[in-house]
């Protein structure tokens, strides 16, 4: 009779270690690839878009990804100089950490000889300006005064070929207003300083769990070099992989804080109440494999796994220990049954648990937040290899039961000293109408914040940096740009030149900063034709007029009229982030990026929008605008929701329970109330994440409560009950130190909620008289 | 206003060449070790050009004045008169249409040479030294240095020859465009050794 369940679980146990052997394998592959991702955006979903907004959003991101901007700056533009040469003698030190965004020798000639090719092609603004206005006379006058000016004539090229000198005025604009160079660097002013400004890519091609700061202190120990020349000089550093290493590294510290802490508390939670090593080993083995699981898993399916998700997957510690600690605990309190036996008796039990565990866990992925699946996924699946680890080995590998530890008796024995509620008792209610009043209070002061920041922890040090050299050098935003896009190159660079003029009058009234445009480096053809023959008209005319007075017959050098495309532009190799702005053609249509410098208010923002929807062909994307949008979307639709599922609860608990349900419900329901005023006491803002906590609370809660209607009377099963609430809540607790606003805002969640339900539940337990009946009526 | 600092950045290295002509700044209080050092200097010049396309040489003259705490002044007289300072911070000003165009101040690419003509003359080597390698030669109280542009110095200027002895006398710069200058100063003095009332207005 035995014997074929016996094979059946022979076989399924040899199953599972080749599953395991399999893990262990593909956890060796995963750590030496590094496929862990620092980036918030990975988070998030991509939206509906079409293929020329997403390449914008990729283009953007990739080159915001690695550019790092250094400003070493003092009073005295020496000392900020030799300063900044230190510095920069230290990061080249450094083995290619840190790359200087240089353009060599060879590729600075071609491009200085690719635009000479067209320099009459090539008007600013005001260059324009002046050539349509300004009297011939005066046109002339500057000709004249740039031929015998002192010393030589200081061209790109010979005073015939530009008799104005045009060229140097047009790439100094392209250089931009206000930004010089002396000695080889580049300097700015500003705050009553002389400013240099360093440029560097990140040379890390992904981020190491190592929680060391590499950059960091790279950039420290370069500015410690610089300070001991000069200590005056202030150093400002900002950059994207500056900000992705600091989570790196916190994240790295978390995850260890977590993992470790949960996994150190319930290793003594289980030896002190078993008192013996192999429970020890085993538990702990079964939640190493859990936590392998759902990072193999995850990696599989997303090909990524996301350092919050680590974070996050590090509190399932304290939950996966669930069965384990359950199976020991019943031995121990049934110590006659041997372990098959003991197993078969707990299966029913355990896949419940485990199922709707898993379901609360994989209903966090129901919003379709990449991040969050991924958290889902992770969960679910670490759950699943814990619960499979302690069903199909542990009866193998348990051989002797725990004796009762003073402990565990302790634990087992408390249920019945439990306080109860008694509505008759004064104190009671006064005790309900204080908690009434926290919760009314509570609810009062909450409010919602469905920011992109909750996904984000960056030090404030590295923030007030990045606003600073904003302020002084102007840094664009990756996330809120203009889209252009046109059914042609041709037209699309016209619609730039349209737009142009109305951002210059955002610039002038100081809305914006600034901007940059591709139509700047390549201007529409149709330009390019009116800028030269209103060049060559001027040139020409005062070549007359020169020539006349001078008793010479001066020809202006023939410039062809050809005009330069994207085509020709794209095999210069100028700097990434240019080339970034031109997406190029998908669909029959064609797009470029307009980036905008000094976007720092919601009226700005809002002037902008109504720029785009005032142009044709112009969109304003603002991504993190939508990502907000998006939270709070799935915020409201979620609260939706987790209604739903209390209903859902309700109509089960009816089911089974009749009119004993409230007992089950209200403590659950209190602990969601008491939890979610608290975290309004303390300030917390709601977000998607308080909801998402709240779904896992009435999962977890109301267990607590089904127990106690269903295993009243054995003290074993509370006793499994109590280890596994108190590592759950060890783990969220500590989660709740997590940096990133929205694993705070769980752990926090959590922990109010699954530790109110575990201690309110035994407190509407029924009393024995009442059980009696109860399990009579069911 | 217009282009974003940071995008100016981005192509800065590539850039590097130009604006090194428009930025020269004036390094004070350097040892002068090649051409004599002077606190005043006033004299003539005679500048005489050879441009691409043109056939004759051009000619122009005037007076100029140094002042090593302040800058130099040029006062073209023929064939036109001009007036240009060049401060010793580095910024250039048309004293002769101060009113009429102020924008234009410090804008002028052309003036940037006279930077270069600041660092010469009141005999600046260290900050010659940053844009080219200098080679000197002396014959009696006569000496000759020659400048061979470095970086991005060399896509302007092929070679540059300094010739003086108590103080400075002529200068060559040969462009790479083709286009070639030749500076002749004369009548050189230190007297007065300080700026009269009338030449400290130039420098307010």
């Amino acid at each position: 009779m035995n014997q074929p369940k016996h094979r059946l679980a022979f076989f399924a146990a040899i199953t599972w270690l080749v599953l395991v052997l399999a893990l262990c394998f593909h956890q060796v592959r995963f750590w030496s690839s590094n496929n862990l991702d620092s980036d918030v955006m990975a988070l998030l979903p991509d939206t509906k878009h079409d293929a020329l907004v997403s390449r914008a959003n990729d283009n953007m991101a990739k080159v915001a990804t690695r550019n790092i901007v250094i400003l070493i700056g003092s009073a005295d533009s020496e000392a900020s100089k030799s300063a900044a040469l230190t510095f920069d003698a230290r990061i080249k030190k450094s083995d290619g950490l840190l790359r200087a965004q240089a353009t060599s020798e060879q590729d600075t000639q071609a491009a200085l000889d690719f635009y000479a090719r067209y320099r009459d092609r090539l008007l600013t603004t005001q260059q324009k300006e002046s050539l349509e206005k300004d009297s011939p006379d005066s046109l002339l006058q500057s000709g004249m005064e740039r031929l015998y000016g002192i010393g030589a004539s200081i061209g790109l090229s010979s005073w015939i070929s530009d008799p104005l000198g045009m060229a140097p005025t047009w790439w100094q604009s392209r250089l931009g207003e206000g930004v010089t160079q002396e000695d080889g660097l580049l300097l700015t002013q500003g705050r009553e300083k002389t400013w240099v400004v360093l440029q560097y890519e990140s040379g890390l091609s992904a981020f190491q769990l190592d929680g060391v700061a590499h950059l960091q202190q790279l950039i420290e120990s370069a500015s410690n070099d610089a300070k001991r020349l000069h200590p005056e000089i202030e150093i400002l550093n900002a950059g994207v992989p500056l900000h992705a290493e600091a989570a790196a590294v916190r994240a790295s510290w978390e995850i260890n804080t977590i993992g470790y802490g949960s996994l150190a508390a319930v290793m003594l939670l289980v030896f002190f109440a078993f008192m013996k090593l192999r429970p020890l080993v085993l538990v702990s083995g079964s939640l190493l494999i859990g936590c392998a699981a759902g990072i193999s898993v995850t990696a599989l399916i997303f090909g990524k796994v996301h350092l919050l998700t680590l974070v996050f997957g590090a509190s399932l510690v304290g939950v996966a220990e669930d069965y384990g600690i359950h199976y020991f605990s019943s031995r121990q309190g049934n110590p006659d049954i041997k372990p098959f036996p003991m197993m078969r008796y707990l299966l029913p039990g355990m896949w419940l648990a485990f199922i709707t565990s898993a379901v609360a866990y994989l209903a966090l992925g129901m919003a379709p937040l990449p991040g969050l699946q991924q958290m889902a996924v992770f969960s679910a699946a670490g759950l699943l290899a814990a619960f499979l680890t302690v069903v199909c080995w542990f009866p193998y590998l348990d051989k002797k039961a725990a004796a009762k530890s003073w402990l565990s008796d302790k634990i087992s024995h408390s249920l019945q000293h439990w306080p109860r509620w008694q509505c008759r008792k004064t104190s009671h209610k006064f005790l309900a109408l204080g908690a009434v009043l926290f919760i009314v209070f509570g609810f009062m002061k909450l409010h919602a914040e469905d920011g992109l920041r909750q996904l984000q922890s960056s030090p404030p040090g590295l923030i007030k940096q990045q606003k600073d050299i904003s302020e002084i050098l102007g840094l664009p935003s990756p996330a809120q740009y203009l889209l252009v896009t046109a059914n042609s190159e041709e037209s699309l660079l016209q619609t730039e030149e349209a737009l142009k003029p109305h951002l210059d009058t955002l610039v002038e009234n100081s809305t914006i900063r600034s901007y940059n445009a591709i139509s700047d480096w390549v201007p529409s053809a149709k330009r390019q034709n009116e800028n030269r023959t209103l060049v060559s008209g001027v040139e020409k005319k005062m070549l007359v007029d020169i020539s006349a007075s001078l008793g010479e017959s001066l020809e202006r050098p023939d410039s062809g009229n050809a005009t330069f495309t994207f085509k020709d532009w794209l095999p210069l190799k100028f700097t990434k982030t240019l080339q970034a702005q031109y997406l190029g053609e998908a669909d029959g249509k064609w797009g470029s990026v307009v980036m905008i410098n000094g976007l720092n208010s919601e009226q700005s923002l809002a002037s902008l929008a109504d720029l785009a929807n005032s142009v044709s062909g112009v969109k304003l994307i603002d991504r993190s605008g939508e990502i907000s949008g998006l939270l709070k979307h799935y915020r409201s639709k979620m609260t939706v929701l987790l209604f739903v599922g209390y209903l859902l609860v309700v109509v089960a608990l009816y089911w089974r329970y009749k009119w004993q349900s409230w007992r089950a419900l209200l403590p659950t329901v209190l602990a969601a109330l008491l939890s979610l005023s608290a975290s309004a006491w303390l300030g917390e803002p709601v977000q998607l994440f308080t909801v998402l906590a709240q779904f896992l609370i009435l999962g977890t809660g109301v267990d607590y409560g089904i127990f106690l209607l269903e295993h009243h009377t054995d003290p074993s099963s509370w006793l499994a009950v109590c280890l596994g609430a108190a590592s759950t809540l060890l783990a969220f607790g500590l989660l709740a130190l997590s940096a990133t606003p929205a694993l705070h805002t769980f752990g926090l969640q959590m922990l109010f909620g699954v530790g109110l339900s575990w201690l309110l539940s035994p407190c509407f337990r029924l009393s024995v008289e009442k059980h009696a009946e109860a399990t009579l009526a069911l | 206003m217009k282009f974003p600092k940071w995008f100016g950045l981005m192509v800065f290295w590539m850039l590097v060449s130009i604006s090194a002509i428009s930025n020269l700044a004036y390094a004070q209080e350097k040892k002068n070790v090649l051409i004599p050092e002077v606190n005043i200097l006033r004299g003539e010049f005679l500048q005489t050009r050879y441009m691409k396309g043109f056939k004759n040489p051009l000619k122009s003259e005037g007076r100029f004045l140094v002042s090593k705490a302040d800058g130099v002044v040029w006062q073209g007289i023929k064939p036109f008169p001009s007036l240009i300072l060049v401060g010793n911070s580095g910024k250039i000003t048309n004293l002769a249409n101060r009113q009429k165009s102020p924008k234009q101040n410090g804008k002028k690419p052309n003036a940037a040479m006279s930077k270069i003509m600041l660092a010469m003359l009141s005999g600046d080597q260290a900050e010659l030294a940053k844009y080219f390698s200098i080679e000197r030669s002396e014959k009696n109280s006569a000496w000759t240095i020659q400048l061979t542009p470095k970086g991005g110095m060399a896509r302007v200027f092929s070679h540059i020859e300094i010739k003086g002895d108590r103080y400075i006398h002529d200068v060559l710069m040969i462009e790479k465009s083709g286009d070639k200058t030749e500076l002749h100063f004369s009548n050189v003095s230190e007297e007065p050794s300080s700026l009269t009332a009338e030449e400290k207005k130039y420098f307010q």
